[in-house]
């Protein structure tokens, strides 16, 4: 149920975002601007602090370093003074015969016992001329063995120092035994007046060394150890570890290091490593911090750094979502209502206005438009309203009972007379009337239909009204093809009959003329009948002026409109008349045959 | 409805965040390392007993905020601690339950020492009170020696330090045996002064690295000592305890004991385990 949740989630994000709507591109890109920044800015500060501060973390641990190498600089320094005390106040002064030297031993000894274990003379072949604080040797040692006396026959213008180890020279009534660095020279020692060598051994308590080192590296972070010039450990917190084989120190490596900081990778593990040559003894001081510890106290930072950004990101997310929903809410109900007018609604008051400025114009504009829309339409149904409701009354006049009963009356008068012939023209006739009075239901047809129609109605007329009158039809042929609208010139014609020459006697004449005058079509009805008032004239295009009594009823204000209604207001019917001379009704029509008018040119006009 | 989903999403966003950024927390956040409680049930009332595996268990847990008590095993149940590891006679019982040191393979190896450098017949095994951490020792010995032809006899000895230098003189003035092999600190320490007393050609070796039995090997009383390295003992069970299981492996091959005489006593490895620093 879920993954088909997810599922359709997924493909509305995906069919949104393919929309791009504008809320999605605003908040969209704003957030990655964003987010891209403030990612940036972050791990700059971030990384330039982390660095900053693990090159202040090792810059405060070379300082610590400098401060060790100071210290146990001046604890050698010191035990090398008092092996310079002891040898040109004591053992240069002194023949070897003398007491005074054991004496001397003594106090020196006494005066520095904290840092002392021993202190002995010894002479080149290994007697033991003087020590303190025992001066009895340990059965079956022999000093000439020991690695110290070997190195300093070796060279015998240094001091030498030892590595640490366990004193077992001289005798001891406890269980104790101490571990001891031995500083060791060459003497020259007076015997009877004679110059003997022999090695003055200054045994320096260890536990001084090591209490140095356990003060540094109770700081918790990282350790120091003390190595010798050939990188054997003379100090390490874990030494014991280190010898049991459960540990293992990177010393050999770190022996050919030069003093200054380095990283190293032991055992898989980044280290910053300082070092710190002693300079007498060629003994360096390494200080070791992995990597990881340097780091340790950034951590709460890099997790408040890491916190802040995924606020961050989550308040630039939502605002960027909210604010671009409150920009584009306009937008869309602006768009909402065009699509309201696309479905047909055109209520102006319902198209949205608010917002920005530059929206608040869209929306009145667009108001305009509808309003603007909304009137032509209603113009446009009204014109075709009243198109309809035009052709309804012509159509509805050709079906005029009074000429029906009258045409058809004579038609029987004739079948009576057995004027056959008559009676079948006449039928004829009237049947041609009806069918273009029709015409399929068009409004529109050729010239020549419209005259073929007259001609049907004068031919009844003329029998009915006895040929009282004479009828002329004239229409250039140029014109025939040309479209008109239907019933326009019958019923000019039955004006003609029943207001102008149907009461004269046999005087009557109707002229239809039909020709082409700048490049329009101009069909003129015309009788000789006694006029039409001026006062009159003037009323016959207003609306629902009715014929008096007789004929189809289809006012002239009909012909005018319906032309009008098709053609425009360029086009329609004119009256002209003289009293006692006669009636020119004049249709002007635009000229285009049926083909341009069904083309659209029509309707252009 | 737009609205109740952005609502929605915002939720479900910032309860995605909040659970992002409490592991964030939990991972680099300020850890305030647990502290981790191990005790040492150690036998014998003097805790200076095990003053090198202390050494050793408090260097392997420097820097991992972690608390090492030795504590007599008589007070166990009043004691509360995340780890335990029980230690007898100077064995120290790993994780998996067996003990770091064998010994019967000590006592075999030692015994074969014995064997190679003395010309013994008839050895004595001593030590203060029937303790019966001794049997897997004592077994030892008895099979080696056996093995070898030699006679070889336990005598378990009064815990009483008056009557057991007694009778430790009376079996070095008894002549029945040319050899004592001291199980422990008391026995060592009592046959050593009887030897002084009367008889110096019974040679004594024991199974102690108390800084007595260095003194004693270091002027010759005794000839030979078997000893435990209690300090890496103390380390590598620290160190798994604090989860750091790259120790293991060693822990099984390493045998956690050595054999030291006179001429190896000052070399640098034997040195570092004997001898501790004395401040």
């Amino acid at each position: 149920m879920i993954t088909f949740d997810l599922k359709n989630q997924f493909k509305k994000v995906r069919h949104a975002s393919k929309r791009r709507s504008i809320q999605l591109i605003i908040s969209l890109s704003f957030t990655i601007v964003a987010v891209i920044s403030m990612v940036f800015v972050t791990l700059a500060i971030y990384t330039s602090y982390i660095n900053t501060a693990r090159q202040t973390t090792i810059e405060n641990n070379k300082q610590v370093i400098d401060q060790m190498s100071w210290t146990v600089n001046s604890y050698l320094r010191n035990m090398m003074g008092i092996s310079n005390s002891m040898y040109y106040s004591v053992i240069k002064n002194l023949d070897l015969t003398s007491d005074t030297m054991n004496k001397e031993m003594d106090l020196l000894y006494e005066a520095n016992k904290d840092d002392l274990i021993s202190i002995a003379c010894i002479s080149q072949d290994g007697a033991l001329i003087s020590a303190a604080p025992i001066a009895t040797r340990k059965t079956g040692v022999d000093f000439t063995e020991q690695d110290w006396f070997l190195s300093t026959e070796e060279k015998i213008e240094n001091f030498h120092f030892s590595k640490p180890h366990v004193q077992n020279m001289f005798e001891s009534s406890n269980y104790r035994y101490y571990w001891v660095v031995s500083l060791t020279r060459s003497v020259d020692l007076n015997y009877m007046g004679y110059t003997r060598r022999g090695i003055l051994l200054v045994d320096m308590n260890y536990s001084a060394i090591e209490q140095m080192f356990s003060r540094v590296n109770e700081r918790g972070a990282g350790y120091v150890y003390l190595i010798d010039s050939d990188g054997d450990i003379i100090y390490h917190p874990k030494q014991k570890a280190i010898s049991g084989g459960l540990l293992q120190e990177n010393n050999m490596e770190a022996v050919s290091y030069d003093d200054g900081s380095h990283m190293e990778k032991f055992l898989g593990e980044k280290r910053a490593v300082v070092v710190k040559t002693i300079g007498y003894t060629g003994w360096k001081i390494v200080s070791v911090m992995p990597v990881s510890e340097l780091s340790a106290p950034f951590n709460q930072f890099r997790a408040f750094m890491i916190i802040i950004v995924t606020v961050s990101i989550f308040l630039i997310v939502f605002g960027n979502i909210i604010i671009s929903k409150i920009v584009t809410e306009p937008i869309r109900r602006l768009e909402n209502s065009l699509k309201s007018i696309e479905d047909g609604s055109l209520e102006a008051d319902e198209v949205y206005i608010g917002g920005s400025h530059e929206i608040r114009h869209l929306g009145r504009t667009i108001r305009s438009l509808v309003l603007q829309m909304r009137d032509l339409m209603d113009e446009r149904v009204r014109e075709q309203k009243e198109k309809r409701k035009s052709e309804l009354n012509a159509l509805q006049a050709q079906i005029n009972p009074h000429f029906l009963y009258n045409t058809l009356d004579s038609v029987i008068w004739m079948i009576e007379a057995e004027k056959y012939q008559d009676a079948i023209s006449m039928i004829t006739s009237l049947a041609s009337l009806f069918r273009i009075s029709l015409s399929k239901g068009n409004n529109i047809i050729t010239i020549k239909d419209e005259i073929t129609h007259a001609r049907n109605y004068l031919a009844i007329q003329k029998v009915r009204y006895k040929n009282k009158f004479e009828a002329n039809i004239d229409i250039d042929p140029a014109i025939e093809d040309c479209v008109t609208i239907k019933l326009i010139i019958q019923p000019l014609i039955e004006n003609a009959i029943y207001h102008a020459v149907g009461d004269l006697d046999d005087e009557g004449i109707i002229d239809i003329k039909g020709y082409e005058k700048d490049e329009d079509i101009y069909i003129e009805v015309r009788d000789n009948g006694m006029g039409i008032p001026p006062e009159t004239l003037a009323n016959l295009l207003v609306e629902k002026t009715k014929s008096g009594g007789k004929g189809s009823g289809i006012g002239l204000w009909n012909i005018n409109q319906r032309i009008n209604l098709y053609f425009k207001n360029d086009y329609g019917l004119t009256l002209e008349s003289e009293l006692d001379e006669g009636t020119v009704a004049t249709i002007h029509l635009p000229k285009m045959t049926m083909d341009e008018y069904m083309g659209g040119d029509g309707n252009e006009k | 409805m737009k609205n109740k989903k952005l609502i929605r999403l915002f939720v479900i966003s910032v309860l995605l965040l909040l659970l992002f950024d409490s592991i964030i927390n939990f991972r680099y956040g300020v850890k305030r390392k647990d502290l981790v409680k191990i005790v040492f049930l150690v036998d014998g009332d003097n805790p200076n007993d095990y003053e090198n595996m202390k050494a050793g268990a408090i260097s392997a847990g420097e820097d991992k905020n972690c608390l090492i008590d030795f504590v007599n095993i008589s007070k166990e149940e009043a004691t509360e601690a995340d780890v335990y590891f029980v230690v007898a006679n100077h064995n120290l019982r790993y994780y998996d339950g067996t003990d770091m040191v064998d010994d019967f393979s000590l006592a075999e190896d030692f015994s074969n020492y014995v064997l190679a450098n003395s010309d013994c017949d008839s050895i004595l095994l001593v030590s203060s009170g029937d303790n019966k951490e001794y049997v897997n020792a004592i077994e030892g010995f008895k099979t080696s020696i056996i093995e070898s032809g030699r006679k070889v006899e336990y005598r378990p000895l009064s815990k009483d330090v008056k009557k057991l230098k007694q009778s430790m003189y009376n079996l070095e003035q008894s002549g029945l045996f040319d050899t004592v092999i001291a199980l422990d600190r008391p026995s060592l320490s009592a046959a050593v002064e009887a030897n002084t007393r009367i008889n110096p050609f019974v040679k004594i070796y024991g199974v102690d690295n108390s800084s007595e039995a260095v003194y004693y090997l270091d002027n010759g009383s005794v000839e030979a000592l078997a000893y435990k390295d209690e300090y890496s003992m103390g380390y590598t069970a620290v160190r798994h305890a604090l989860k750091d299981y790259s120790l293991d492996k060693i822990a099984k091959e390493k045998s956690f004991y050595y054999i030291a005489d006179r001429d190896v006593l000052y070399s640098d490895d034997m040195e570092m385990v004997l001898f501790p620093f004395v401040k």
